[in-house]
């Protein structure tokens, strides 16, 4: 990873109030954002996501810890010197301004003359989309309207990095689709880097180029969201990111290059074996959608049907284990002609293949 | 029908709740302004009051001509001149007001919410005070070895007296004082609903300070702005005691020709054409007002 370019995140903490008010909103954050990266932050409600943004665009000091853009110190520059622009969560349009007035703003700033204003205002206007409506106020725009001035505004100033904070969450599950895909465009056209917070998984799999995973001011995890979704390092990551089973386990006896985990009474499971596994208590995390259902006897976890839900593409099992193993979700994706193969009460064997689980330390 | 019933009796509440407000606005203000107005077009009478049986508008040349001896009308500009002084005076007093009311406004919205409800409280107590003991305050402080002058002095600021008592500054300054609250108050109401990511925004977009507050605070400031210098500029313009007292009485203003043409000068009817013109003025500010600044910024539609 180069050190000069992009944004680095060094050893950033930063606490709220004192004495019994006291909030640590970030413990001891590093991270590294690539130029030209759709970077994404993911984690729950107050988990300190909005901090680091804030922090990244000046509008909190960091009670400790550097911020780097491009390898030179920002964290000492107020905000209206850094080349950072923000996409607000509740867009903070001027509601006196008109829409061309909003994104003529940054620019004017800039002392750049009329005239070229005026032409990047257009090509803005253009860019995203909202030809037309340059004399409307906000509160005269849609939801998703707005959300696009918000964007244009920003990017005029094609500034080095673009911070959004939950831009989408106000927009409606289609306009949402709609401005994924729109804004994913205009990261990959204006060779922007864009730090994108989101509570939502899915959206920040499908957009980012890489993401972080957040929990209580920490950073779990820094990955491809293909590498964060197959093997979570951390049963908080595993859980969090789309749906999973989790099983308590412990270590039986090496096999080979994979382990043997002992779930709850004679129930067994074969994992590969990672570099260095973990011994003793362990978590085994397995995405319903890489085991399959067989019927019982075959090698693999016994079990019953307890329900069955069809959901279009994929029909999903819940498998009550033996021997008070706990449950375990199946997903089985809907074959043309294949039949519903069990019923409620069925026992099964749940068949997991060893690459498929991932041992998650407790 | 039964929804008839309700709403019938809905106005009826309705016209029984602001009945009395009406019955009070009408026998207290529109009755007097009625025969305020009545009086200015009637002739004055020789020992004050006025003739009831003869109608003039004597009140209204008099504002701007002069009888010659031969009868004929000469442009005499003495009373628009004082409404005049008055006028400029107003403006300064509303601008001095503005420029320490508005920081005060920002500072109270600045504040956490605990604590407003105290400064507001604080900036009130000019109006706690009765207006004489203000104005002779003023007095002590203003005038020549007074308390200011005195420390001026001794910082060796000055070397000679500051001799700003009984001159136009020390009237603007005592009304200044005196209206305060009325621009601080809408002034505060407008910053303190305003959003503080808008100016986080400006910021974002490489808005230092002083263009934040020009390009986003101050505009969505103006409508308690505006107001505020509607409430202040209005009573200036008629003020009486102060301008008696800390102006020393030696430049008239319109309180003091009002108050003198149905006092010493006994011309009711002048006093009320004087009055109905200062009231014309007024009125003239709430319309300009009312046209600019009907809708806040974000309401338009
Ligand atoms: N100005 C502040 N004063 C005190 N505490 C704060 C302040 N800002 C944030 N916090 C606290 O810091 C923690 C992190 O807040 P933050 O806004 O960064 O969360 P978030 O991850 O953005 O959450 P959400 O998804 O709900 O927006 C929270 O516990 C919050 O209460
Ligand atoms: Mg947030």
């Amino acid at each position: 990873m180069s050190e000069s370019s992009g944004i680095a995140v060094r050893g950033i903490s930063k606490t709220f109030g004192s004495g019994a008010d006291r909030v640590q909103a970030l413990d001891n954050v590093s991270l590294d954002i690539r130029e030209n990266e759709f970077f994404t932050l993911l984690g729950p409600s107050g988990c300190g996501k909005t901090t680091l943004l804030r922090l990244i665009a000046g509008f909190e000091q960091p009670s400790a810890g550097d911020i780097l853009l491009d390898g030179v110190s920002i964290a000492h520059l107020p905000p209206f010197q850094r080349p950072v622009n923000t996409v607000f969560q509740s867009y903070a349009l001027f509601p006196h301004m008109t829409v061309a007035q909003n994104i003529a703003f940054g620019l004017e700033m800039q002392g750049m003359a009329r005239r070229q204003v005026d032409e990047r205002v257009a090509e803005m206007m253009t860019l995203v989309q909202l030809g037309g409506l340059e004399a409307r106020r906000p509160a005269q725009l849609s939801g998703g309207q707005q959300q696009r001035v918000a964007l244009a505004r920003a990017l005029a100033n094609h500034p080095k990095v673009l911070l959004l904070d939950e831009p989408l969450s106000a927009l409606d599950l289609k306009l949402r689709k709609e401005m994924q895909i729109e804004l994913k465009r205009l990261q990959l056209e204006s060779g922007i880097t864009f730090v994108f917070v989101t509570h939502d998984q899915e959206e920040a799999l499908t957009m980012s180029d890489r993401l972080a995973v957040m929990s209580d001011g920490h950073i779990l995890q820094i990955g491809a969201p293909a590498e964060i979704y197959e093997h979570p390092r951390h049963r908080f990551v595993a859980d969090f990111i789309g749906e999973i089973n989790l099983l308590d386990a412990t270590a039986a006896e090496p096999n080979g290059n994979r382990v043997r985990y002992r779930l709850g009474g004679s129930q067994t499971l074969l994992a590969e074996a990672a570099d260095a596994p973990p011994a003793g208590r362990v978590s085994l995390a397995i995405r319903p959608e890489r085991a399959s259902l067989e019927p019982a006897g075959e090698e693999g976890l016994a079990g019953a049907v307890e329900s069955i839900v069809y959901i279009g593409a994929d029909t999903v099992y819940r498998v009550a284990l033996a021997d008070g193993a706990g449950n375990f979700i199946v997903r089985v994706q809907n074959r043309a002609g294949a039949r519903g193969a069990f019923a409620i009460g069925d026992a099964v064997a749940v068949v997991v293949p060893p690459e498929a689980i991932q041992v998650l330390s407790d | 029908m039964p929804m008839g019933w309700f709403r019938r009796s809905k106005t009826h509440r309705q016209m029984a709740l602001i009945g009395p407000a009406v019955l009070f606005l009408a026998v207290l203000m529109l009755i007097p302004i009625v025969l305020m107005g009545y009086v200015s077009f009637l002739e004055r009478g020789e020992f004050g009051g006025v003739r009831w049986s003869d109608h003039t508008v004597d009140a209204y040349v008099a504002f701007l001509f002069e009888r010659d001896f031969d009868g004929s009308l000469q442009l005499n500009t003495d009373y628009l001149q004082i409404f005049l002084r008055s006028f400029w005076l107003s403006i300064g007093t509303t601008v001095l007001t503005l420029l320490v009311g508005f920081p005060t406004a920002f500072y109270m919205a600045l504040q956490p919410p605990r604590y407003r409800n105290l400064l507001i409280f604080l900036v009130t107590i000019p109006f706690w005070t009765n207006l004489l003991v203000r104005n002779y305050a003023w007095i002590l402080l203003l005038r020549n070895g007074g308390l200011i002058d005195s420390a001026l002095a001794w910082l060796g600021l000055t070397d000679a007296p500051i001799s700003v008592l009984y001159t136009p500054f020390a009237v603007a300054i005592g009304l200044s004082y005196s209206y305060l609250p009325f621009m601080v108050l809408p002034i505060y109401a407008s910053l303190e609903k305003l959003d503080f990511r808008l100016v986080e925004a400006a910021f974002d977009l490489g808005a230092d300070r002083r263009r934040a507050l020009a390009r986003v605070i101050i505009p969505l400031a103006a409508p308690g702005i505006a107001a505020g210098c509607i409430l202040v500029f209005i009573p200036s313009l008629g003020a009486y005691v102060t301008p008696e007292l800390l102006g020393g009485g030696k430049s008239l203003m319109i309180g003091s020709l009002i108050q003198n043409q149905f006092g010493a000068a006994r011309n009711w009817p002048f006093g009320a054409a004087l009055a109905f013109a200062l009231l014309g003025i007024v009125l003239l500010a709430i319309v300009i007002y009312l046209l600019r600044f009907r809708r806040s910024p974000g309401e338009m539609t």
